[in-house]
């Protein structure tokens, strides 16, 4: 029987009529429209939905709408600020840090909340928090060099500027 | 999948609604283990009860009398993340951050792990390598179980079906006591394990007076190689004793060939694993 | 030479904003109104006859709006080269996951529902999964009709077998070549099932629309392809097709063929209102395409100063239930089978045989990936045998610009040596100096491109100066949209910000062949920049009479066209083209490109099927084992490859990196388990794909070796370099530990029971 509840989704109040076995994610796209959270596997095994709840990168198909009731739901279409793009956003443009784009909402999730826990992480951190977001396109190579490029310029007293300029692969 | 879904706010209100719904409850903690097997249809439960609001059941406290206190709610990246955890059980600590992803370890709940039993799961080894103690509340109240005496099977408890765990309770360790996990599985990340060797020794004048050596993933419940554990006892763990309690571990295992390896290669590794755990205990230990 | 504005460096990709802001469409994205939700009935045999299908109770469930079955589309075959498929079965199920019914109903829940409410009364036939079995005479045949189907002249498949076509490349005489060589090695090596991992799952939308005309949003990559697999199935006119492409999550060869869209359209027609359709991940196992497993032959004689004197190869391709692009695979894949080297003497049989498993199809690498790893593994049992370094016995064969290569092409834009330096020198001083448990090792590996197809472009200038290409190259993610608006800005003189790339659409943007073969920067490349140039011709014409200037004179820079030499002589693009659309008409360039391969002079042969180009590369692998376990590590990767001309800098290394770990993937986990015809682990639980974590270093070189036709000398990336990986690291392996696993995935356990015998031989169970 479906019940109404009510998501905290981007900072926004939304009200939705959800079966009890609805996971967040879909809920996310076909409730609320909010799409840029992907389907990939619907068994937490990819990564591709992740989504952050209460702080916490999360699988949002492993996630029952009923359970992400009155919780904080952040989704890629929080990441943007008013002011522009994240710098995690405009790292991953600059270093091309995708390719098809599919697992790139689930990837800068993952980062946003690494980034959220700990600002100055190290390469096998990041890898260890992003070893649930599964790429089929890049390789992970420019991905990684983004995160910590981002993760330098939101801390920028921690290490110095790091650009592609002149930049070789690892 | 299809069901109805409730929450509950007491053990009471929990304990009630598993008597009344019987066999089509099932509860919901952390829903990683669950969820992908409704969405399979592996299992198809009529009603979910969501235990996560109920209070109390998700922190990680310590006294010094009565030792570690592991809420069954607290989540496999608290547990990860714990300083009292890797303090007092850092082999526990270890398996949590290899189980899965971020992402898992976020909602994954360490009562959920050892209560779907599933043979390969993470926590149990170290948590019973460490004697740890199971609290469940039922119909007649709290009762205690050393955690290896829960599993009966593979998927299967000795939990009456309206009893839920929670909390394990992980009795403190001398100075003299040493313990690791290890597990073998062919990626960096996100694998169960093909074998697993949870081990803790104590020593006393270099000699060994107590130990565990628990495998998972080598038969239908995590094992304790109780043989192995008892060549061991009174003796210095050289490497002639060492392999012979691996090989006596690996004796014990009964692992099965599946898809992701065989029996006969789960024996091997549990012989590698167990030496490198119980050689791995000894040195984090500083004895000799 | 041209200018090197915008080539060659790190120009950010023009499709990244909306990708990192998730804004990018993909199919199931896309919601349109009255939309149902379809979900697709599949069979759970390999081999069955379909007695009855009752549909009632599905039918009768209130929210269903549409069922359909074979009875509701036409009776025809479709296919690529061989017509052997169907829409939904019809008499009979040839692999369990084959579509049987598909219903549309108002909610995802109700259709799931549906399904499971329509009854197939199945009689089970004996299978074949085995394709060695499936060639025995008195095996069960998957179709029995299968001398009677359509197909290309090219394959001639053999009536009353399982075998849908035989390649065969000759060139001098084997026999003799064995007779003549100083060593001789045989080795046959086996290649398993594997998934394209694709991180979308298909999807398509699908309605006709007022007209009448069967519409759908598809990420295939190959639209036309696409059009005309439908217009086959559903015996609809092309003029009544139209395949309107959104943003793909990946394809690597796997998606683009008709799997979902016709059965949305049959159920679409019947439903009066639009239909999506997707698929879960287990479905995309089981029913979209897999990459051939395949058992390779190889017997090559070689002299003892390391010539390679004649190679054999036999393959033997599972191609499953259905041919799809299995015999292009066999083909394209045969022509270059024995390596890019100098090889007097070569015979290679290639057979394509059909099981009742799910279907083969091209996947990155087309072929190439299984057959370069068996011929490159066993290149290094042959330098261990004769003593030579592995590295030195591939220069020393290496084709060359200017060699005649086995299907009687003359090799140009030939990098392979260098690439093979190049890798060499990064791995310099530490060969030989590794611990036990550790080794290097090395490949080297070709990939071709299709020949002789099409690619056709438009280029319109708009009123102010901002330019739309119309081109049906698909971005896939490989970066096509990218690196055409650098070709176009490069050509027009504009920025690259001031190119809009139209949305492939068999509507509008005109004929190619498809985003296929790694062939779209050379193909579409030329394409786009023709297109550009005839544009710019045409804005010449304009300013040659406002400038007072010959057309010769002129140049486009800056957005202007101004005379060479006198930068304030000019007037801007935009001028030019608002004007011309108020008195002339809009200025609007368009080209077609088709390579054609001319022999130079002096030689007579004519190959029948000239690859346009070869794509070159080497890579090396640092690995260790643990010779306890079997465990493996591959600490570091060198690739080097030969592109021709880098265009984009960053998509050509983003290219190399995740083909390396594709590669790697395929060398070390992925491996579909099939048994009897159904498929064990179709989840990415148990199908393991690799993770960050999994990721060795990686350095890349790229090396440009102009093609003289390709633009500005680009050839292509996208399938080269995942080809050479598997040997490489299998030859790291073997230089770690002693031993050498003869079947992909090389896995732990294989190298656990492989050392233990190397060990104590006859003392290992397993493998």
């Amino acid at each position: 029987m479906k019940r109404s509840i009510d998501l905290l989704v981007n900072g926004q109040t939304c009200s939705v009529l959800v079966e009890p076995w609805w996971t967040l994610k879909d809920v996310l796209r076909e409730q609320l429209g909010l799409t840029g959270t992907k389907t990939g596997c619907e068994e937490g095994d990819c990564g591709a939905c992740t989504v952050i709840m209460e702080g916490k990168a999360v699988n949002s198909c492993l996630v029952l709408a009923a359970e992400a009731a009155g919780k904080a739901v952040t989704t890629i279409e929080g990441l943007a600020g008013p002011d522009g793009l994240h710098p995690l956003q405009e790292a991953f443009i600059e270093f091309g840090a995708f390719q098809c784009g599919y697992c790139t909402p689930g990837v800068l999730m993952s980062a946003w909340a690494l980034l959220d826990e700990n600002p100055n992480p190290s390469r096998e951190q990041v890898r260890d928090a992003l070893a649930g977001n599964l790429c089929r396109c890049t390789g992970y190579v420019k991905i990684e060099q983004a995160v910590l490029a981002a993760a330098a310029r939101l801390t920028p007293a921690v290490t110095g500027g790091v650009s592609m300029e002149g930049a070789d692969t690892l | 999948m299809r069901f109805e879904y409730c929450d509950v706010a007491s053990l009471d209100e929990a304990v009630s609604l598993l008597g009344q719904y019987g066999d089509e409850a099932h509860v919901l903690a952390g829903g990683t283990d669950l969820l992908p097997m409704a969405k399979e249809e592996r299992l198809s439960p009529r009603y979910l009860i969501d235990i996560k609001p109920i209070q109390g059941m998700g922190q990680i406290t310590w006294d010094a009398r009565t030792g570690m206190r592991i809420g069954a709610l607290a989540t496999i990246r608290d547990l990860e993340r714990s300083p009292l955890v890797f303090d007092k059980a850092p082999a526990v600590a270890r398996a949590a951050h290899l189980l899965g992803s971020v992402q898992i370890r976020n909602r994954a709940t360490v009562g959920g792990n050892v209560c779907q039993a599933v043979p390969s799961a993470e926590m149990p080894p170290p948590l019973i390598a460490l004697g740890a103690i199971a609290r469940v509340f039922g119909p007649n109240g709290y009762r205690t179980i050393p955690l290896e005496e829960l599993f009966t099977g593979p998927r299967r408890t000795s939990l009456h079906r309206q009893e839920i765990m929670t909390d394990l309770q992980v009795p403190e360790m001398d100075g003299n006591t040493g313990s690791a996990y290890l597990r073998f599985s062919p990626r960096k990340a996100m694998d169960l394990a093909i074998a697993s060797a949870a081990t803790m020794v104590r020593l006393e004048d270099g000699r060994c007076v107590d130990c565990r050596i628990v495998l998972g993933a080598v038969a239908p419940t995590p094992l304790r190689a109780i043989k192995a554990e008892e060549s061991l006892k009174g003796e210095r763990l050289e490497d002639g004793v060492i392999d012979r309690a691996a090989g006596l571990a690996a004796a014990e295992a009964t692992p099965i060939s599946d898809i992701r390896a065989s029996a006969e290669y789960r024996r091997e590794l549990v012989k590698v694993l167990v030496r490198r755990a119980l050689l791995q205990s000894i040195r984090t230990d500083g004895v000799q | 030479m041209s200018s090197i504005v915008v080539l060659g460096q790190r120009q950010p990709r023009v499709d990244g904003f909306e990708k990192v802001t998730g804004q990018s469409q993909y199919a199931d994205d896309i919601v349109l109104p009255n939309m149902l939700r379809g979900k697709v009935l599949r069979s759970p045999h390999p081999h069955a006859r379909i007695l009855k299908i009752d549909t009632s109770r599905a039918e009768r469930l209130p929210g269903v709006v549409a069922v359909a079955t074979a009875k509701d589309v036409p009776l025809s075959r479709y296919g690529t080269g061989i017509q052997d498929e169907t829409v939904f079965a019809v008499d009979r199920v040839r692999y369990a996951g084959e579509a049987v019914a598909a219903v549309a109903a108002v909610d995802l829940d109700i259709a799931k529902k549906a399904i499971g409410l329509i009854s197939v009364e199945y009689e089970e036939l004996p299978a074949v999964f085995d394709a060695h079995e499936a060639m025995k005479s008195g095996s069960p045949l998957v179709h029995e009709e299968l001398h009677t189907y359509k197909h290309l002249p090219l394959f001639e498949p053999f009536e009353g077998t399982n075998i849908g076509y035989h390649f065969k490349l000759r060139r001098g005489d084997v026999e003799a070549g064995f007779a003549e060589s100083d060593l001789v090695l045989e080795d046959t090596y086996q290649a398993p099932m594997a998934q394209h991992g694709y991180i979308e799952p298909p999807v398509a939308v699908c309605w006709f629309d007022a007209q009448g005309r069967a519409t759908v949003w598809s990420p295939s990559p190959k639209p036309f392809t696409l059009r005309a697999q439908l217009a086959a199935a559903l015996q609809l006119p092309l003029s009544k097709i139209r395949i309107m492409t959104c943003r793909v999550g990946g394809s690597f060869g796997g998606k683009g063929d008709a799997k979902l869209e016709h059965i949305g359209l049959a159920l679409a027609r019947k439903a009066g209102r639009p239909v999506k359709l997707s698929m879960t991940r287990p479905e995309t196992f089981t029913s979209t395409l897999v990459r051939h497993p395949a058992t390779i032959r190889v017997k090559t004689g070689v002299k003892r100063d390391g010539t390679l004197h004649a190679r054999q190869m036999e393959v033997i391709w599972n191609t499953g239930a259905y041919c799809a692009s299995g015999a292009m695979v066999c083909r394209n894949s045969g022509h270059s089978a024995p390596g890019p080297y100098k090889i007097p003497h070569v015979k290679v049989d290639s057979l394509l045989v059909y099981t009742n498993n799910p279907i083969s199809g091209g996947m990155r690498g087309f072929g190439s990936p299984q057959l370069t790893w068996a011929v490159e593994c066993q290149m290094d049992e042959i330098a261990g045998r004769l003593g030579i370094d592995p590295i030195e016995l591939r220069l020393k064969n290496a084709v060359e610009e200017g060699t005649l290569l086995y299907d009687g092409q003359v090799a140009h834009s030939v990098g392979l040596k260098e690439t093979i330096r190049e890798v060499a020198t990064q791995i310099e001083g530490r060969r030989g100096r590794l611990a036990p448990g550790r080794g290097i090792g090395v490949a080297c590996s070709q990939k071709s491109c299709a020949s002789g197809s099409s690619s056709s472009a438009f280029v319109k200038i708009n009123e102010d100066g901002t330019v739309i290409v119309m081109s049906s190259t698909v971005e896939a993610g490989q970066g096509s949209d990218t690196v055409k608006a650098q070709i176009v800005a490069e050509e027009l003189g504009v920025r690259v910000e001031d190119v809009v790339l139209v949305a492939p659409d068999t509507d509008i943007t005109p004929y190619d062949m498809g985003t296929v073969a790694s062939r779209s920067t050379f193909h579409m490349g030329n394409a786009v920049r023709l297109a550009a140039a005839d544009a710019k011709g045409k804005l010449f014409q304009l300013a040659a009479d406002r400038l007072e200037a010959n057309a010769a004179d002129l140049e486009a820079v800056g957005g202007m066209v101004r005379v060479k030499g006198s930068p304030d002589q000019g007037v801007r693009i935009a001028t030019l083209a608002a004007a011309s659309v108020r008195k002339a008409g809009p200025i609007l360039g368009q080209a077609t490109y088709i390579h054609k391969y001319e022999a130079p002079a002096g030689v007579t042969e004519m190959p029948s099927e000239p690859s346009t180009f070869y794509v070159y590369g080497a890579q090396a692998a640092e690995v260790s084992v643990d010779l306890e376990t079997g465990g493996i590590d591959v600490g570091r990767i060198v690739a080097s490859f030969d592109v021709g001309r880098v265009i984009n800098l960053t998509t050509c290394e983003g290219q190399v990196e995740g083909q390396v770990m594709m590669g790697l993937g395929a060398t070390l986990y992925e491996e579909m388990l099939v048994d009897g015809g159904r498929v064990l682990n179709p989840n990415f639980r148990d199908y393991k794909m690799p993770t960050m974590p999994d990721t060795p270093m990686i350095s890349t070189s790229l090396v440009q070796e102009p093609h003289q036709e390709g633009p500005h000398g680009a050839k292509g990336i996208g399938e080269a370099v995942t080809v050479t990986t598997p040997a490489t690291i299998t030859n790291a392996i073997f230089q770690a530990a002693g031993v050498r696993i003869k079947s992909l995935p090389v896995t732990p356990e294989k190298l656990f029971w492989a050392l233990k015998e190397l060990k104590t031989p006859g003392s290992a169970e397993g493998e």
